[in-house]
């Protein structure tokens, strides 16, 4: 899922907003395995499959998000500042990669000169 | 058994053309008249004088003024001539390039853009689905501003699904901007100019080259399709693969684990009995989850090998070495 | 603020490159635009998968961005770049002289964060009492920052030789260096299971560089093209050491156990990267006859693996040809053929329980027979068709067959033949709407099959064939029941593409779209093999008076596949 916004507020200022959304999940089934013959040998072995589609799962949650505006001093001059922050979190339990829940957010600012 | 016989198959697409050909009706073709003459940009002006504003600054104006057999053209160089259309302002009596078809002998652009990097474009998957050059530039623009929306959010306005892919969890790093859909697309049919012969794999491994081997000990997928096992765009599963290990794996592989003895439990990390300096721990779980989850953790060397592996039950083919 | 050197490099050539401009050596009417900006990153818990293509830290960082654009008469010149960090920056420069000579010259790093311990997987079960019997694990070298620059340039040149002729001299040049560190992993099999890391240094540089020909006259165009790739690791190689086998518990059975073993209490070069040089050499030619076009080329290239003395040579050729036979019936057709031949090497294996007790002898030498030995071939035709002004379709025929030789285990050749067609409908009124639906049906033959065959019989009635052998372990090497010709892949398929396109007005527009794949494997006795994918998609587009554009859009994707899935028992 995604969104971007630009609002022109004036001449001078533009304001622009823009943000993504995704959850994203991989999951085995339960799998159904024969049950081996009983007794004997087999008896004292655990060939129980039944957790198997529990130890793989994948599960996570991107956000991606902005802000920021555009103020034009002159036609040449463009004052440009913003903020950007993507989270991303991990709910399997880091059994396959680790966990790998974090975030950062970066601010970045800047002067645009054209002549 | 297949449910369909490849003469059948065959036999339905030959119909399917022949119906399709039979249902042709009588072309009903815009653009100017034979008759009709060069009236020059002048005239143009006079009415389109948005379009005129500015024009001798962009890239087509700039070229234009500047080659001889278009100097005095200008306008009528990609619109054809306009006097019927300037008589009776009638947009049918004037070529409009956004609504030409790639049904043409080619299209109207490529009559200047003739080198080799357009020479495959009726064959490219945008020219033989006959999509105008209009559809993603905007041709009265100056240099550097003639994609209509930079890439690869213009590429995302028809490919919807591939914006979701760059948004999943693995993805070939185009949302970051260190890529363009254009570093592997040949959006013209211009033949990538680092993939040398018609393989499909080949344009992976020219930015992958260690994974094209040869090798002494292979995974054959990877001499087959990379895209068996990813899909480029993006997954949910690391390193693209199309599914989670050990699921991916599985379609082709048998599984193999060590079942649980009785009365080997050990819950608590202990010393291995012939190295007290190696630990090992033991739940039923804990040994499924260590063999089913994450196959390349021992097979590391999945796209082949030039060691053997150390079990050599499998001829040292096991990759994980 | 630590630089490397080759961005140093990268900086001193642009900053060349300016003086060079604005000094009036490339003369021209210039227009310039910079920016001068900074920017500040942070970030929480882990950042090496969220930020994998970033450099994330606690930094504050400035930042320099210019273009520069010359016109004359004849020329065009433009340079633009960026630094945004030391592990992001970029720099093109464009070149265009009097229609005889162009050239471009790019320069882009970034960073790839790997993974910050691969054994983090085993210590997330550990946490929550998941613990892995015999599957200990341990970092050999601490745990670094692991990840690589990756450095890539390019330069593209085109100088005209003889205008009568269109003759032009092609060439061009790419490195890319990967320079950081990853993590390597090993198995000592058996014994410990011990998965074990070391930290590696990464080095590999790639370098391919292009040269070649183009002429045309009237209708036929011809051109030449040699490509040289080679890619090296400069980095050392890496070791690790091998145990001796045994019973992990009891640490009985030594020398049953070492016999399955190739390299026991040895440390051995593990996870070396292979040595590639790729030669390539192709010639095209394309005949113009305004209704009629034909194009094609014939390619030559050789692989070669200086590591193992490998090499592999592919011949090959493709044949495009399209024809206008009416203003409304375009005929496009392809055709492409290839052969791929690849040397066959003994590798020596020792024998299972060679000078040891404990069973029968097992042969596993090794012969590798590459399953790249092949003969592909592939052809389609095409049609498209413009009913009317606002209607196209387009209906196309193909065949793909792939013949494998020598492909391992099997003991013969293997072809899969697919025969595929689909068809399409477009209309379109101007830039009000456009609505398209496409099908496509795809037969194969004998698809693509893991050279060990998998287990295709689930159920206890196999288990029983053990007739009483003492553990199940022994029914690994049934070879019979083992290796079996079947695959998960799909013998039919059918793919569905819908979408539309809606300009409401000239200030709303909307589009949808639909993709669906199901397929299935019809070839199999017992088993059900099929895979769906089913990918909804809308997009809105609005803009409000003069002030606001919003575009937003949503996308669903669910990928299923159902296949079977066999098991090795082993006891432990």
């Amino acid at each position: 899922m995604y969104a971007n916004i630009v609002y022109i507020a004036s001449s001078k200022l533009t304001l622009n907003f823009t943000g993504q959304f995704s959850k994203n999940k991989s999951a085995l089934d339960q799998v159904n395995m024969p049950d081996p013959p009983e007794g004997g040998f087999f008896a004292a072995r655990d060939y129980d499959y039944s957790n198997m589609y529990t130890y793989s799962d994948l599960d996570y949650s991107i956000l991606r998000s902005g802000v920021g505006f555009d103020y034009r001093f002159s036609p040449s001059v463009i004052w440009t500042a913003g903020v950007s922050y993507i989270d991303l979190k991990d709910d399997a339990g880091g059994y396959v990669y680790g966990d790998e829940t974090g975030s950062y957010f970066t601010v970045r600012a800047g002067l645009r000169y054209d002549f | 058994m297949l449910s369909l016989s490849k003469p059948g198959l065959y036999s339905v697409l030959l119909a399917l053309i022949l119906a399709a050909l039979w249902l042709i009706p009588a072309d009903v073709s815009a653009g100017p008249p034979p008759n009709a003459e060069y009236i020059g940009s002048e005239a143009c002006g006079s009415c389109h004088d948005d379009v005129m504003e500015g024009f001798s600054e962009t890239t087509h104006g700039l070229l234009l003024s500047k080659v001889k057999k278009y100097e005095d053209k200008l306008c009528e160089s990609c619109h054809g001539p306009g006097s019927a259309h300037a008589e009776q302002q009638d947009p049918d009596l004037i070529i409009n390039p956004a609504k030409t078809s790639g049904m043409d002998d080619k299209p109207l652009c490529l009559d200047c853009h003739s080198d080799s990097k357009f020479a495959d474009w009726q064959f490219s998957a945008h020219g033989a689905e006959n999509v105008n050059c209009s559809t993603c530039h905007t041709v009265h623009s100056k240099a550097g501003q003639m994609l209509k929306t930079p890439t690869p959010d213009l590429c995302y306005g028809c490919h919807t699904d591939v914006r979701a892919e760059f948004y999943m969890p693995s993805h070939h790093p185009v949302t970051e901007g260190k890529l363009d859909c254009e570093s592997c697309h040949n959006i013209h049919g211009t033949e990538n100019k680092f993939a040398m012969g018609d393989d499909s794999r080949e344009l992976c491994f020219t930015c992958h080259p260690d994974k094209e081997g040869p090798f002494m000990f292979e995974h054959e997928p990877v001499n087959e399709d990379c895209r068996m096992c990813h899909s480029p765009h993006g997954t949910v599963a690391d390193n693209l693969l199309v599914q989670s290990e050990p699921t991916l794996c599985l379609n082709c592989h048998a599984m193999h684990f060590h079942t649980q003895l009785p009365g080997q439990d050990i819950p608590d990390e202990e010393p291995v009995p012939t190295d007290p300096n190696r630990f090992i721990t033991s739940t039923p779980d804990g040994f499924k989850i260590g063999m089913l989850t994450k196959c390349t953790q021992c097979h590391s060397e999945i796209h082949g090998s030039d060691l053997p592996s150390q079990s050599i039950s499998g001829s040292g083919r096991a990759l994980t070495r | 603020m630590k630089t490397s050197h080759t961005t140093n490099r990268f900086v001193v050539l642009f900053l060349a490159l300016i003086v060079l401009v604005t000094s009036g050596v490339v003369r021209a009417d210039y227009t310039y635009s910079l920016w001068l900006g900074s920017h500040y990153t942070d970030f929480n818990d882990y950042a090496k998968k969220v930020g994998e293509f970033n450099r994330i830290g606690s930094d504050a960082y400035p930042e320099i961005g210019f273009t520069i654009l010359g016109s004359t008469e004849d020329n065009l010149f433009s340079l633009d770049g960026q630094f945004y960090d030391n592990k992001n920056a970029f720099a093109n420069m464009r070149l265009r002289a009097n229609n005889r000579f162009s050239m471009k010259i790019g320069y882009q790093v970034f960073r790839k964060q790997l993974q910050f311990d691969l054994l983090d997987n085993f210590n997330a079960r550990e946490a929550i009492g998941k613990k892995a019997k015999i599957l200990s694990h341990e970092a050999l070298d601490s745990i670094m920052d692991y990840g690589f620059d990756r450095h890539q340039a390019e330069a593209e040149f085109e100088l005209m030789l003889a205008e009568k002729y269109d003759l032009k001299l092609v060439a061009a040049h790419r490195f890319i260096f990967d320079k950081g560190d990853e993590q390597k992993t090993s198995i000592s099999h058996c014994y410990s299971c011990h998965v074990s890391t070391k930290s590696a240094e990464v080095k590999r540089l790639t370098n391919q560089t292009n040269l070649g020909l183009e002429a045309s006259k009237g209708d036929v165009s011809v051109g030449y093209k040699f490509s040289y790739r080679t890619f090296k690791s400069y980095a050392d190689d890496i070791s690790f050491f091998y145990d001796e086998a045994k019973n992990p518990v009891s640490g009985g059975d030594a020398e049953e156990f070492s016999s399955r073993e190739i390299y026991n209490g040895k440390d051995m070069p593990t996870g070396i990267y292979p040595d590639i040089r790729k030669y390539s050499s192709k010639v095209k030619f394309q005949v113009d006859k305004g209704k009629h076009l034909l194009n094609g080329s014939f390619s030559y290239s050789r692989t070669k693996n200086d590591v193992s003395n490998l090499d592999n040579v592919v011949v090959g050729g493709t044949v495009k040809y399209t024809t206008m036979i009416s203003p409304k019936f375009r005929l496009y057709a392809y055709g492409a053929l290839s052969k791929t031949t690849s040397n066959d090497v003994v590798y020596d294996i020792p024998p299972w329980r060679e000078g040891r007790t404990g069973g029968d002898l097992d042969i596993f030498d090794y012969r590798r027979e590459s399953s790249l030995d092949r003969l592909y071939g592939k052809g389609t035709i095409k049609a498209l068709i413009r009913m009317n002004p606002k209607t196209r379709v387009h209906v196309l025929a193909g065949y793909e067959h792939i013949r494998r030789y020598d492909y391992p285990n099997l003991g013969s050749e293997s072809a899969t033949n697919t025969y595929f067609g689909e068809g399409s409908i477009r209309f379109r009124d101007g830039l009000k709407y456009k609505l398209s639906a496409k099908y496509r049906l795809e037969l194969t033959n004998d698809p693509f099959v893991s050279y060990k065959g998998i287990f295709e019989k689930p159920g206890a009635d196999i288990l029983k064939k053990e007739n009483g052998a003492p553990n199940i372990y022994y029914y690994q090497r049934e070879r019979d029941l083992r290796y079996q010709n079947i695959t998960t892949l799909p013998t039919i398929k059918h793919v569905v593409n819908l979408s539309g396109n809606y300009r409401a007005s000239k200030k709303v527009g909307l589009n949808a779209g639909l993709k669906m794949t199901i397929d299935k494997n019809t070839e199999l006795d017992s088993l059900t093999v099929e895979h769906s994918a089913f990918q909804p998609s809308v997009g809105i587009d609005v803009s409000a008076g003069n002030k606001w554009v919003l575009n937003t859009g949503y996308t669903y994707s669910y990928n299923k596949s159902t296949g079977p899935i066999t098991v090795v028992m082993m006891d432990g």
